[in-house]
């Protein structure tokens, strides 16, 4: 396996941090993942901004984005990413509770990368969030760095 | 001709009417006036001419008697005065020509055969009058005069000349005055009929007819009014009416859209926060199993295995719930569906879930029909996969699917020989998570019908079944048929 890039996982649900870490560290991706806890903690992290200012400086592999978080919810959170030159191109995948039409129609219309619902079931979601995290983190290239 | 009057407006015919009974009395009274003037001359003539018949009879009882004719003739001679008198002559007591007066041919008069006493009568346009001559009381001679109607004739025309210029002035008079007065009448009917044209095309109920007069014609613009003022306040009712079931209407919709999005709002909720504890439930009951396997015992693992199938079964009531509520809110997407395509597919993967099981398919030809693809689709999933499931026991399945046209309606109908219901739960059948076997016998959650019957209904269709228990079961539904689709 080539270098591991970073994950940047944004959600408010620490039991849903858990298991996805779980998940993650059944196929080793779990020391790359960086955790955030909403949608304005994403953005700071995202521009280096407030407890994120003195980070390493790069965008991170993926963004595996939770939908409903408090303060900043997902969507907005993709909208803001897709409005900003210097994070416009960075993968962005949508890992959320259910499959709502509206909610499909919005992340797709504002360049959403992936639409990933997570199964019930704990092996679906094993399987679910190892595919995700191995597409966008190992054999994804990223976009040229830019400026 | 009739035709022709009866397109001509009121004026016009009034003038007309009017023109007619003038003109027919102005000729009646002239030709009376005629009549009368021929009557009031020949009594004239008469009278004239009898005065002078007597008077000259009178005269010639000496001539007669003295057999003087020259004397005779002399006094005939006076009936110079009378110039309508052609000829006259007297005769004697034999009937002979005793004197005569002008050279008229006296001789074709039989006067013997028109009698002796006085009298006259007229013939040829002429007046031939006799008067007896006596002396005392015998007769001994005759006058006969015959006098002309020539100047009454020539007056005659003169007369009529006279009449007809008087009727044709009288009648040109009567035009003018009737042009002018027929205005009584036609007028205020003329203003009324633009009234009520300017209504119709206006349709404005608020405008009103001008009474002129008292007559007819004003009882009739009073009733014309009068129905106006009904039309008006009945309009005035019918906005009011109408205005209110607006306002109702947009009520009821505003309600109605604030409680669809509260159900929106609820079930995306429902999605969303209900899976997320499931999820890890499910999550950690796995790790503990994996993790912490060793310190298990059988009836502990058993016990992790049962809350791991309930909270799959959780997760799958969850979906078909949330799958139901969107088959009732999701917008119709109607157009012309191949039946047969659909089918085709459902059985395809139908096959390929179950292929250790020997089914015997019947499927009939099916009619294009006008409605929501993916929701028909949905329906057939149901039902056959109903009848796949029910017909598990049976060694060899048969599910037949067809359908007929019954009421101007497609009946379509799947019927299997699988375990069936009793007839008396039958009502329960398409209710949500109505379910008429046990979870061991035959898996499912008990939404599947409730769908296929939301969705027909959403399709103006109608859903029933009928079964005979253990024997054979028969689901059908139905759908209009719409006469725009083209085969």
């Amino acid at each position: 396996m080539s270098d591991l890039k970073t994950i940047l996982l944004a959600e408010d649900n620490a039991k849903d941090v858990e298991l996805t870490l779980e998940a993650l560290a059944e196929h080793n991706l779990a020391n790359h993942v960086t955790i955030v806890k909403d949608g304005v903690e994403a953005m700071e992290y995202l521009r280096c901004e407030g407890k994120y200012a003195n980070r390493k400086k790069g965008n991170p592999a993926v963004l595996l984005l939770d939908i409903k978080m408090p303060r900043m919810d997902g969507i907005e959170v993709l909208k803001a990413i897709r409005s900003d030159p210097a994070l416009k191109m960075l993968s962005v995948v949508m890992l959320t509770s259910s499959r709502e039409e509206p909610d499909l129609k919005k992340c797709y219309e504002l360049g959403v990368n992936a639409y990933v619902v997570k199964p019930v079931d704990f092996k679906d979601f094993i399987e679910a969030v190892k595919q995700v995290g191995i597409f966008w983190a190992v054999i994804n290239e990223l976009p040229p760095e830019e400026g | 001709m009739t035709n022709v009057i009866r397109k001509q407006p009121i004026k016009v015919k009034l003038m007309l009417i009017i023109m007619l009974t003038s003109f027919t009395c102005l000729l009646l009274t002239g030709v009376t006036v005629i009549a009368y003037e021929r009557f009031r001359i020949k009594r004239d003539l008469v009278k004239d001419v009898s005065a002078l018949a007597m008077l000259i009879a009178d005269r010639s009882t000496a001539a007669l008697t003295f057999q003087d004719p020259r004397l005779a003739e002399e006094n005939l001679s006076a009936l110079h005065v009378k110039p309508a008198v052609v000829a006259a002559c007297i005769l004697n007591e034999n009937g002979e020509v005793f004197a005569k007066y002008n050279s008229m041919d006296l001789g074709k008069l039989k006067f013997t055969a028109i009698g002796k006493n006085h009298g006259y009568r007229f013939a040829d346009e002429h007046l031939l009058l006799y008067e007896p001559i006596s002396l005392g009381n015998k007769q001994i001679g005759t006058i006969y005069i015959y006098a002309s109607l020539e100047e009454f004739y020539n007056q005659r025309f003169y007369f009529m000349l006279l009449v007809v210029a008087i009727v044709l002035f009288s009648s040109l008079i009567a035009l003018y005055l009737s042009s002018r007065l027929q205005r009584v009448v036609s007028r205020p009917l003329q203003k009324l009929t633009r009234t009520t044209q300017l209504i119709a095309v206006k349709k404005d109920y608020t405008l009103r007819a001008v009474k002129h007069s008292d007559d007819e014609i004003g009882i009739l613009v009073d009733a014309f009014n009068g129905m106006l003022v009904m039309i008006e306040a009945q309009n005035e009712e019918k906005e009011k009416l109408n205005a209110e079931l607006e306002e109702r209407v947009t009520k009821r919709t505003v309600q109605l859209e604030a409680a669809n999005k509260e159900l929106e709002a609820f079930s995306y909720s429902v999605s969303h926060d209900l899976r997320a504890p499931l999820r890890h439930a499910s999550g950690y009951v796995d790790l503990l199993v994996k993790r912490c396997q060793s310190d298990l015992s059988e009836k502990g693992k058993h016990y992790l295995n049962s809350i791991a199938d309930s909270v799959r079964q959780m997760g799958v009531l969850i979906d078909d719930l949330l799958q139901f509520s969107r088959t009732g809110r999701m917008e119709l997407r109607k157009k012309d569906t191949n039946m047969n395509e659909i089918l085709a597919e459902v059985l395809a993967s139908l096959r390929h879930d179950n292929p250790d099981r020997i089914i015997v398919w019947t499927v009939g030809e099916m009619p294009p029909v006008f409605c929501d693809e993916a929701m028909l689709k949905l329906v057939w999933v149901n039902l056959l996969s109903n009848a796949v499931k029910f017909t598990r026991t049976r060694k060899e399945a048969k599910i037949a699917i067809g359908v007929h046209v019954k009421n101007e309606e497609y009946v379509f109908s799947v019927r299997d020989n699988g375990v069936g219901f009793d007839m008396q739960y039958a009502h329960k059948l398409f209710g949500v998570f109505q379910r008429l076997h046990s979870m061991e016998e035959f898996e499912g959650t008990g939404i599947g019908l409730a769908n296929v019957q939301r969705i027909i209904l959403r399709h103006e269709g109608r859903t029933w079944a009928e079964s005979e228990l253990d024997k054979e079961t028969t689901f059908y539904f139905t759908l209009p048929i719409n006469k725009e689709v083209n085969p």
